[in-house]
């Protein structure tokens, strides 16, 4: 009689469990269902790769947040470095790097513009370990810091201008950049194939990599991480340094898309980001979170504002539901660590009795 | 049936903390108008109960009853209405606010929006006039003194309307030998005014003085309750520790080796806080324990520090295997076989939101890793081991570490150094908080490591009895210097207390 009892409890508590733990795909198949019942054009291939390709642009900086927030961090600036990076790329591709020694011009192939793109990203990310890790700047006031930088950096690059025609010329020998944000492979978007790519990077390191835990223990609590003979500053420098190159594919991706820069792009992104990776089910508070998480957080976001779009809700309440959402998850998270607390407390004492 | 007689009582109060019940099934009672003493050793739930009691934190389990009537007290608020009042241990005043202004903090008054610091001042002369100790009601707390503060704090409570609980605890940890007996007066005074008095004090002879019941917990349960003209200290003592008492867990077949480590003048100096440590000199041997005793504040956990790189400012000369080593930082330490158990084990010495395996590897984790990638395999394997060797009672290793009961989280902490196979280990307090049952445990493998797997060990601790029962040697420190070294039969619980108190 009482084994039933207990059994009973068990298995009760593990499915509400494993409805916490699987909350946002449960919200994702909702919005899906209601938009596809509501929209005839929502069930279609190509709003699938629509969606998917919304997704991917933010997915990089959505990456990188997610890794910055594990460390109990914060990463206002990705925005600005996405812009600064299309700028970059921009200004490299059409203007070229002025060497008198070499009496002209010299404009860098493709790749090598994405190189050169990646490298500046990831340095102004150290810049924010720098202060974050080093200087023990709060991680908010600092990534809000270059925040402006950057994006003042990105106009001043161009006054502000757009960089037209980053398609490159014959001449130069420059040409392929759009192939980022318009190329296909099999058929699908190059920018999901590097989306794929990046999330696996992102999730290898996190699960497999000596790196990848001291990330988590730095953000569990890091003053143990420290006496543990972790060398917490370098795992900040290369956390903000990550999420520094991811802005950068994020911000060289949308550039290519329109095959033009322009100063103003990525403003508000690093906000995307932000509410994809607390969707995604990472605590604010650090030492936990999944890259798969903040995925299926822009995908929730993403479908939300996509459907909105089809079907017919004003722009204005697009953000007010959006904001609602991200509000109610983050309520959630609190009570579920409550809910999670308070089953486990109860087994503890049925197991006593 | 509920005797009225009690001012409160309690019936199976539980409390439960993952991993630990902080108090199981408590019946504890406290007659109307008594002073009740609540003693028991640091862990056994004695603020447990009293956060309960005031409304602090909530119960698992149980009913308490105010007057043989069952009341809830879901917050501070609810017994306040109860009549229920709380002196922390660290007192809750506001420094920058006078002695009136602190009484009447949080009181409702008639005139909700303007203060009339005229009637707060006149009222607050009143209350202290009860307790016969002139306070002038127009000072800043700030320019008080300990004692007169905990004595603004007991004006504080007697300014609710129907104070019938004041619940003190620790209320004497801080005092001069004069402001003690102040205090011990005013207590005498409340309880003429009819107000029922529960006591938390570790000084047990004070307890006996001033208190008419005593009460003793240990391990969260109620062990002993009793008149105090009936009991003495032997009575008390025995019964906070309970019958396993003393056991000595020194391996005298181990053969002590050479000096591991020598400690040479090692002074320690911060702007803010003066000399930390002065001219501390020691060695450790081979396969040593050795014990560092002090009050809190002597400077154990700094000397600690210092040998793990974690102190600027130090100097003097640290010799490992008779080489000189300086310039180092704890990564340094660690690959050089020192590795440090942290005395707050939640705060410095876990990662709480990662599993038991992921806790025990984190030191380790390159000797599991080719090029950056874990090798699972490698690692389960090492883990598996310590687990044993440790017996670490666990469930799955990829279970929560909080989880665990604090015996085990501790066991956890020490095999994620073992792990990175040290030959110096160092244990700030190690059995802090954790039950009677774990820290036998804890003492047999400490001993073992030393004997067995050669480990030189410093051992810190501030209970005597453990100390004595587990050392080879102990080090006692006084306010940052070495007040005596002891040795076999020198070792006495006289000899190391006199030291630990020495000017």
């Amino acid at each position: 009689m009482n084994n039933t009892n207990k059994s009973l409890s068990f298995t009760k508590n593990s499915i509400v469990d494993l409805i916490i733990r699987l909350r946002t795909i449960l919200v994702l198949l909702i919005l899906i269902a209601v938009f596809g019942i509501i929209s005839d054009t929502f069930f279609t291939l190509n709003n699938a790769i629509l969606v998917m390709k919304h997704v991917a642009l933010y997915s990089f900086i959505g990456i990188g947040m997610t890794f910055v927030i594990i460390t109990g961090g914060i990463d206002l600036s990705v925005g600005s470095i996405a812009g600064l990076s299309g700028m970059i790329a921009g200004f490299l591709i059409n203007r070229g790097i002025h060497v008198p020694a070499l009496g002209g011009t010299v404009y860098f192939a493709a790749p090598i513009v994405i190189l050169i793109t990646l490298i500046v990203g990831a340095l102004f990310g150290m810049f924010n370990a720098l202060l974050v890790g080093v200087l023990k700047m709060p991680p908010f006031i600092a990534t809000l810091g270059t925040m402006y930088m950057a994006r003042g950096f990105a106009n001043l690059i161009s006054g502000g201008l757009t960089f037209p025609n980053l398609a490159g010329t014959e001449e130069h020998g420059n040409k392929g950049f759009e192939i980022l944000g318009t190329g296909k492979w099999l058929n699908i978007p190059v920018q999901i194939w590097i989306m794929i790519l990046m999330i696996c990077i992102g999730a290898f390191i996190l699960n497999k990599t000596v790196l990848g835990s001291h990330i988590y223990a730095v953000g569990g609590n890091l003053e143990a991480a420290r006496l543990s003979g972790i060398k917490t500053s370098k795992v900040l420098f290369f956390v903000y340094g990550f999420s520094g190159a991811l802005a950068a594919v994020t911000g060289m991706v949308a550039a290519s898309q329109l095959v033009a820069s322009h100063p103003a792009t990525g403003e508000t992104w690093e906000t995307y980001a932000i509410a994809a990776t607390v969707l995604g089910g990472t605590s604010m508070s650090g030492g936990t979170g999944k890259v798969g998480g903040t995925v299926i957080g822009l995908f929730v976001i993403t479908v939300l504002n996509d459907g909105m779009v089809m079907v017919g809700i004003s722009e204005f309440w697009q953000k007010v539901i959006t904001g609602i959402v991200v509000i109610v998850a983050v309520i959630f998270d609190i009570y579920q660590q409550k809910i999670k607390d308070r089953i486990s407390l109860n087994m503890e004492m049925k197991k006593e009795h | 049936m509920v005797s009225s007689d009690y001012c409160i009582e309690t019936k199976k109060l539980t409390k439960q903390y993952p991993g630990t019940k902080a108090l199981d099934n408590v019946d504890f009672h406290a007659v109307t108008g008594t002073v009740n003493a609540i003693v028991g050793e640091n862990g056994a739930g004695k603020s447990t109960l009293m956060k309960i009691l005031a409304g602090n934190i909530n119960a698992s389990a149980g009913e308490i009853y105010v007057q043989g009537e069952k009341v809830e007290l879901n917050n501070v608020d609810d017994a306040r209405k109860c009549g229920i009042c709380i002196i922390h241990q660290e007192l809750n005043l506001f420094p920058n606010l006078t002695v009136s202004e602190n009484i009447f903090i949080g009181k409702p008054s008639k005139n909700k929006i303007i203060v009339d610091r005229k009637k707060y001042i006149e009222e607050a002369s009143k209350i202290l006039d009860k307790l016969n100790y002139p306070i002038d009601p127009t000072k800043k707390v700030s320019e008080l003194k300990v004692g007169e503060r905990q004595i603004v704090e007991i004006a504080k409570a007697l300014a609710e309307e129907d104070l019938k609980i004041l619940i003190m605890d620790e209320p004497t940890s801080s005092l001069s030998n004069a402001e003690v007996e102040v205090l011990l007066d005013i207590v005498r005074d409340l309880k003429e005014m009819g107000i029922t008095i529960l006591y938390i004090s570790h000084k047990l002879e004070e307890v006996l003085s001033i208190s008419d019941y005593v009460t003793v917990l240990r391990d969260g349960k109620l062990v002993a309750h009793e008149r105090a003209d009936q009991i003495n200290l032997e009575w008390i003592a025995e019964k906070m520790i309970g019958k396993q008492g003393q056991k000595n867990y020194r391996n005298s077949d181990k053969q002590i080796g050479k000096n591991i480590l020598e400690v040479q003048n090692l002074s320690l100096f911060e702007p803010e806080r003066g000399k930390i440590l002065e001219d501390v000199s020691f060695e450790l041997k081979e396969c040593e324990i050795l014990g560092f005793f002090g009050l809190l504040g002597s400077g154990r956990t700094e000397v600690l520090e210092c040998l793990m790189g974690l102190r600027n400012g130090i100097t003097g000369n640290i010799f490992y295997k008779d080489e000189i080593i300086k310039n180092f930082d704890i990564c340094d330490q660690i690959s050089r076989g020192f590795y440090m158990v942290p005395e707050d084990r939640q705060g410095q010495g876990l990662i709480k939101t990662r599993s038991i395996l992921q806790n025990l590897s984190l030191s380790s984790e390159s000797n599991y890793a080719t090029a950056g990638i874990i090798s699972n395999r490698k690692r389960e394997q090492a883990i598996d081991n310590i687990i044993e060797d440790l017996q670490i009672k666990i469930g799955k290793t990829n279970d929560l570490i909080i989880s665990l009961s604090g015996g085990n989280q501790q066991k956890v902490v020490i095999g994620k150094g073992l792990l990175t196979n040290p030959s110096v280990l160092l244990l700030d307090e190690p059995t802090k908080g954790v039950d009677i049952g774990a820290k036998h445990e804890l003492y047999k493998i400490i001993s073992e490591l030393s004997a067995e797997q050669k480990l030189s060990i410093i051992f810190v601790s501030s209970e005597t009895e453990e100390i004595l029962s587990v050392s080879d040697r102990i080090v006692v420190l006084a306010q940052g210097k070495i007040s005596g070294v002891y040795e076999g039969e020198n070792m006495t619980k006289e000899n190391i207390l006199r030291a630990a108190s020495a000017k």
